[in-house]
């Protein structure tokens, strides 16, 4: 069958740029080059066949096409919208009449900009302060107390504490107001300085919480790929 | 015979004749004596003019102002007129940087026969040409510089009569006497442009700063110091070295230490490989902790109680590099949701994301039947990123519209026939490599699901997604990340999938990692007990 012979073609090809790319373990070479080149040129162009197929071509150029025949699959009023800020963008390619288009990327950066802050607010800032001001569950505490799980209470106790203690920390050694005293050079206050410390250490727990699930990543994408190399093989010797 | 006559033969002619020849003898001695200067030769010829030509030259004498005349008018004139003669217009130009055009050549005189003329327009023309020789000669002449405040001469203008009113009223004795300094604080050079040229000691017509000439040159080489020429020095080095191909570093590493690479690569690699060649599955999986695994068993909580063609939004923004490690936990969830007879509706922001969607269901379910028969719907990429995902999230009929969906609509298909609203969706997972693409969904669209949002995510995004399923209110339900997260929620389903197959490679990789983080802190640690090398050695072998 030519499909499956294009499929197993396919697949011996992929497990080939596999092991060109792990060779990288053991040192740079020319082929591997060749291979990142390949990728990249790859991924650029599938991003660019993309952008034309599904966004350009049937948000653009045919619903122009079809009103040039007389059919109009959107409105006339979004029809000329589309029309007029595409061609103004497409006046970004030239040096002269590039500032034609800067109202387009302006009103681009705008509404980006504005989305991303509202965003950042409304779901990430606000329901975090949220969470931060609830660190002492009064009520679970109570609630456990009350039932004799002296070990749950305690622990909402020390959570909280260790929440607060490093969201205060964390903070401080964001500060960087100082004072200067006399001829000495300015330093900050004794408080925040004891509590900046405090804070970095939260802030290398943070870094090597992130380091570590990158690891993790890196990881499972060798245990996959690995898999795949056992899989072909295993295919190839027609087990 | 001959006659000879002793007569003089003048004698003999006829009267009327020597009065001709007489005439004739007279005439050139007239012509021949000069010119009376007091003259004017017009006057010859008055006899034979015409009465009407005669008026008009006794009409031009009569018009013409003596010499006393236009002596007095001119000495009237020298309080608002120069005296000195106007300079010629070359003298008188702006000097520019620029070379003067010359519009029009002179023009030659061209002498006229002043025989043609008539005698009343020669004596004009005389005392034209008689004039301009006289102020010909006063140019060729030194200039005469001319103040501005010349004093009149008392005798030119006659005192004033005030009459005897304006007499009485006239405040002599207190009038402020006039200040003779200002002669001396104004410019003494000669105004050379504008209608007072040729004037001295006047205000300048136009200010300093319009007038023209040739710049001023200055000189071009920089007087820098040591230090600057030794930064400069530096920085042409640092420009320098941009162009300059960068050498491999690749073949500066040290032997030893390119051995220490190939050793934990190989020490890796056969502690992944050796679990997957055998296909060991000896190693636990994770216990079921409702506690420490709170996030998975929420998902499949929700997914357990959802009722059949239930439709499910799914956005899949999963990177290529990362798709190995979301297979197993999206493989895990998704085989959840499609066992409960869910409705798949995927959609993706990034570029390749459909299509890695694709591979995930024909790759690991495809046993579903749903899968099998294609029953699913697949929206395709959502281009414009932020800004795209909130026009979807507020009305998502109207904001997707791709390739794959403009063949045949998909909003038209069963799964999606009651959907008019991101809420109307009973689920919405986002499968994620990224914590940014998480966080966007989670900012953009959770406010808009009042059943909250599903997470399936890598490894590396789990710490930054965590803290939104603590947030108050919470707006991340559940969240499944890497092979953990996999292998605990096949352990909740009591299924073996992906997560199991990965399972002991994972952790036997895990382990070599951690045994040879150990084993690097070590060895640094004892290459840091050596005694250091001196600093000047140290600095002369890099030399």
């Amino acid at each position: 069958m030519p499909s499956d012979l294009l499929s197993q073609a396919g697949i011996v090809a992929a497990a080939l740029l596999t092991l060109i790319t792990l060779s990288y373990a053991f040192g740079d070479h020319p082929v591997f080059r060749i291979v990142l080149y390949l990728f990249i040129g790859i991924a650029a162009g599938y991003a660019g066949a993309i952008a034309i197929e599904d966004v350009i071509l049937p948000q653009l150029v045919f619903p122009v096409l079809d009103a040039w025949n007389g059919v109009f699959q959107i409105a006339p009023a979004d029809l000329i919208v589309r029309v007029v800020l595409s061609a103004l963008l497409l006046l970004k390619l030239s040096p002269r009449a590039a500032n034609l288009g800067n109202p387009v990327t302006a009103l681009l950066a705008g509404v980006g900009a504005a989305l991303a802050i509202g965003g950042a607010v409304q779901g990430t800032i606000l329901p975090q302060v949220g969470a931060a001001v609830t660190t002492f569950n009064a009520a679970q505490f109570d609630l456990a107390m009350q039932g004799g799980h002296y070990g749950e209470s305690i622990q909402v106790v020390v959570e909280g504490t260790i929440l607060l203690l490093a969201t205060v920390s964390t903070l401080a050694y964001f500060h960087f107001g100082a004072t200067a005293r006399g001829s000495q050079p300015p330093l900050r206050p004794i408080v925040v300085d004891g509590l900046a410390w405090v804070g970095s250490i939260f802030i290398v727990i943070t870094l090597a919480t992130l380091f570590a699930g990158v690891l993790l990543a890196a990881l499972s994408a060798l245990i996959e790929r690995l898999s795949f190399l056992v899989g072909v093989a295993n295919m190839l010797m027609g087990q | 015979m001959s006659y000879q006559s002793s007569q003089d033969p003048e004698d003999r002619l006829p009267d009327w004749l020597k009065a001709l020849r007489k005439r004739q003898s007279e005439e050139p001695k007239e012509e021949a004596k000069p010119a009376q200067p007091s003259q004017p030769p017009a006057a010859e010829g008055e006899d034979t003019e015409p009465t009407w030509l005669r008026e008009i030259r006794e009409r031009h004498r009569r018009e013409q102002p003596t010499d006393e005349e236009l002596l007095a008018e001119e000495r009237a004139l020298t309080d608002t007129q120069p005296t000195a003669p106007i300079k010629p217009l070359e003298k008188r130009r702006i000097e520019t940087p620029f070379e003067p055009i010359e519009l029009e050549k002179p023009v030659e005189k061209i002498p006229e026969p002043v025989s043609k003329i008539p005698d009343w327009l020669t004596l004009d023309e005389h005392g034209e040409s008689s004039a301009a020789e006289e102020t010909a000669d006063e140019f060729t002449q030194p200039e005469k510089r001319t103040p501005a405040f010349a004093d009149m001469e008392a005798e030119a203008l006659s005192p004033g009569e005030l009459p005897s009113w304006l007499q009485a009223i006239r405040p002599s004795e207190t009038f402020p006497e006039e200040d003779n300094r200002s002669e001396e604080m104004l410019p003494s050079s000669e105004e050379t442009a504008g209608p007072l040229a040729g004037l001295v000691g006047v205000l300048p017509a136009e200010p300093e700063i319009v007038q023209f000439g040739k710049p001023p040159v200055f000189s071009a080489r920089l007087d820098v110091t040591e230090s600057q020429a030794r930064h400069a020095a530096a920085f042409s080095r640092l420009v320098a070295a941009e162009g300059r191909p960068r050498e491999d570093l690749g073949r500066q590493v040290a032997l030893p230490t390119r051995v220490l690479n190939w050793i934990i690569s190989a020490a890796v690699f056969l502690a992944v490989l050796f679990p997957l060649i055998v296909q060991s599955q000896g190693t636990p999986r994770p216990e079921v902790d409702a506690v420490q695994f709170a996030a998975s068993t929420n998902i499949f909580n929700a997914i357990d109680v959802l009722p059949p063609n239930a439709p499910v939004l799914i956005a899949f923004e999963v990177q290529p590099a990362l798709y190995g490690e979301l297979s197993a936990p999206a493989a895990a969830v998704l085989s959840h949701l499609l066992d409960k007879q869910a409705r798949l509706v995927f959609i993706s922001t990034q570029p390749t994301g459909p299509a890695l969607a694709d591979r995930l269901l024909q790759e690991h379910l495809s046993a579903a039947p749903s899968v099998a028969t294609g029953d699913y719907v697949n929206l395709g990429y959502l281009s414009g990123g932020m800004a795209a995902l909130r026009s979807f999230t507020s009305d998502p009929r109207t904001a997707t519209l791709s390739a794959a969906a403009a063949v045949q609509n998909p909003w038209q298909s069963t799964s999606l026939l009651a959907v008019g609203q991101l809420r109307d969706f009973a689920m919405v997972f986002v499968i994620t490599s990224e914590a940014e693409d998480g966080r966007a969904w989670i900012e953009q669209a959770g406010s808009s699901l009042p059943q909250g949002l599903y997470i399936v995510g890598s490894t590396q995004s789990a710490p930054l997604l965590k803290p939104y399923l603590l947030s108050d209110p919470p707006t991340l339900r559940g969240l499944v990340d890497g092979f953990g997260g996999a292998t605990f929620y096949e352990r909740l389903r009591n299924t073996d999938g992906l997560g199991r197959t990965y399972w002991d490679a994972f952790s036997y990789g895990l382990g070599a990692i951690v045994l040879l983080i150990l084993l690097g802190g070590l060895y640094s640690r004892l290459i840091h007990l050596r005694p250091e090398k001196p600093a000047a050695q140290t600095e002369g072998k890099s030399a």
